[in-house]
């Protein structure tokens, strides 16, 4: 789960199953989201911002105990997004070893 | 790193890292230094005087007003490097669209004003899209910027944004929201260097706001977007007149004023006149009657007079007399505001009073505003007596002055007062009375001292 359509297309392009919710950062996440997402396992990644970590704390919440595992990828600093991560020389290998190595906090 | 939420503590610390974490946009602040070393790009018409060459424009009135003609009237101008009206330069022509949504009938009406228009229009580069499958939002942007990119288009005209506007959800602010749409459309069109025209209407119950305040909506409407045009008929004119006020205002934009007239037969507007004595244009109307043939059609009698007071290069008053059948003579007075009380009246009265004497006449008859605190005295100090009520011409005057009527001097022959100036009847510091002798043919225009 990421914010806006550009990294969608990005980890599309990657194999990945990615998706957002309409309208950026400060939109709603309907109780509609939560239905679709019951049950699996996702990966919130925020935007490195204010607005992008405010809204995954909304969904992380909203998704606690209904989806099956939640992770959230914390990008480094002075990481825009997902797509900028690419940008920076990152694969997507790379991005699933870190995913397959997480553990909790 | 990535994490994994599996606890209430885990949700707590990735709501502390949103807390926590700063942004990365900082606010730039500059020096006085910096902002010298700036370098700004001068801002550039597309129309002179009208439209900027890029950015958003809203343009607005109220229903039956004529906007959108108006607004394809720009858009002509703009296709075909023909001056708007006639009169204002296109700096840029190019080719233009018209995003019609708001007129289900609009490629008719479209076509039927093309094929009137006294602009050849053959073979210009102006396109119409009616009806769009969308409204504000990604699609929208991505659709005009490539018609921008494919089309090079110098100018769009969107009729209109309410017809455009996507439904609004509950609880969305709509100051943002409005701003948000405007301000989208404002980036795209700076970016692109195109100019885009946003066809509005006045806000109902906006009768007592300055003008440019009436637009529908919140403030964000015309905060968002670069030049305000608003058109509006003058409610002193009767419901059929065909003369339009437009009024525009803008960030890197002298402010205009002007009067257009619509034309039945050409579905377009003339351009009639321009400046700070646009919003007066009613009054001005009856200074031409007075001057014209229509004035008290069965008793006004030949010659007629009139002499004008100016200040520098400024009328801000002027008086008009003739010889009727009915009483001896008759005059109308007027004096800008801010230029009263300083003999201006009477001594207009007494140049005027002169020629009546000259011409062998024993009674003036003067028109009073019964409204006008200032009048009945002034007349009355001078000796006048009321008529009774069905005798006395209430008309004129009413509240407003001529106010920087530089452009009665400077196109005089637009606003067709059929006088010239003959002579300086006498001076005084600060102004001066000119005499108007009324001009036969009709053609040749009042002229004030600085431009014979």
């Amino acid at each position: 789960m990421v914010e806006g359509e550009k990294d969608v297309e990005k980890l599309r392009e990657y194999g990945f199953a990615a998706t957002t919710n309409a309208g950026g950062a400060n939109s709603p996440w309907l109780p509609e989201y939560t239905e679709v997402l019951r049950g699996r396992e996702v990966i919130l990644v925020p935007d490195n911002d204010p607005p992008g970590w405010r809204r995954v704390s909304i969904i992380a919440k909203a998704l606690f105990g209904q989806a099956a595992r939640i992770r959230v990828f914390d990008l480094p600093t002075n990481t825009k997004d997902i797509s900028d991560w690419f940008v920076a020389g990152h694969s997507e290998c790379e991005l699933i070893a870190m995913l397959e190595g997480v553990h909790a906090v | 790193m990535p994490f994994e939420i599996q606890t209430e503590a885990d949700l707590a610390g990735v709501e502390a890292k949103a807390r926590s974490i700063q942004s990365s946009k900082r606010p730039a602040v500059l020096s006085v230094a910096e902002l010298m070393a700036l370098e700004v790009a001068p801002p550039s018409m597309l129309i002179e005087g009208v439209l900027p060459a890029s950015g958003a424009s809203l343009m607005f009135g109220a229903p039956k007003s004529n906007t959108t003609l108006f607004a394809v009237q720009t858009a002509i101008a703009v296709a075909s490097g023909h001056a708007l009206l006639d009169y204002d330069r296109v700096i840029k022509p190019g080719p233009a669209l018209i995003v019609e949504q708001d007129d289900p009938a609009g490629a008719a009406s479209l076509s039927d004003i093309l094929r009137r228009s006294p602009v050849p229009v053959e073979g210009i580069p102006f396109y119409l899209a009616p009806r769009v499958p969308f409204t504000f939002g990604l699609e929208l942007l991505e659709w005009l910027e490539a018609e921008i990119v494919q089309k090079a288009l110098r100018l769009i005209v969107l009729d209109s944004y309410t017809a455009l506007r996507g439904p609004r959800t509950a609880g969305v602010d709509i100051v943002k929201a409005e701003q948000n749409d405007l301000t989208m459309l404002d980036e795209l069109a700076k970016r692109t260097g195109c100019a885009m025209e946003i066809v509005h209407h006045d806000s109902k119950g906006s009768a007592g706001l300055e003008w440019s305040s009436k637009a529908a909506g919140t403030f964000a409407m015309s905060a968002a977007t670069g030049a305000q045009i608003h058109i509006s008929r003058f409610p002193e004119l009767d419901s059929n007149a065909s003369e339009r006020l437009v009024r525009i205002r803008g960030r890197h934009l002298e402010g205009t004023e002007m009067v257009l007239r619509f034309r039945k037969d050409t579905l377009d507007h003339e351009h009639v006149l321009e400046g700070g004595v646009a919003p007066f244009y009613p009054i001005l109307l009856q200074l031409q009657t007075a001057f014209g043939g229509d004035h008290h059609r069965q008793r006004a009698l030949l010659p007629r007079t009139g002499y004008v007071a100016l200040a520098g290069s400024t009328m801000v008053g002027y008086i008009a007399g003739h010889l009727t059948t009915r009483h001896d003579c008759a005059g109308e007075v007027l004096v800008a505001p801010e230029f009263r009380r300083r003999g201006i009246a009477s001594t207009l009265l007494r140049c005027l009073a002169d020629w009546f004497l000259e011409k062998g006449a024993s009674r003036v008859c003067v028109c009073v505003d019964a409204n006008s605190p200032a009048a009945q005295p002034f007349y009355q100090n001078l000796g006048a007596s009321p008529l009774s009520f069905q005798e006395v011409l209430v008309h004129l005057a009413k509240h407003h002055g001529l106010t920087q009527s530089r452009s009665i001097l400077a196109r005089s022959d637009s606003s067709r007062i059929n006088a010239r100036l003959v002579g300086i009847a006498t001076q005084s510091a600060g102004w001066m009375i000119g005499c108007l002798e009324r001009v036969a043919d009709g053609n040749v225009g009042y002229q004030g001292p600085d431009t014979r």
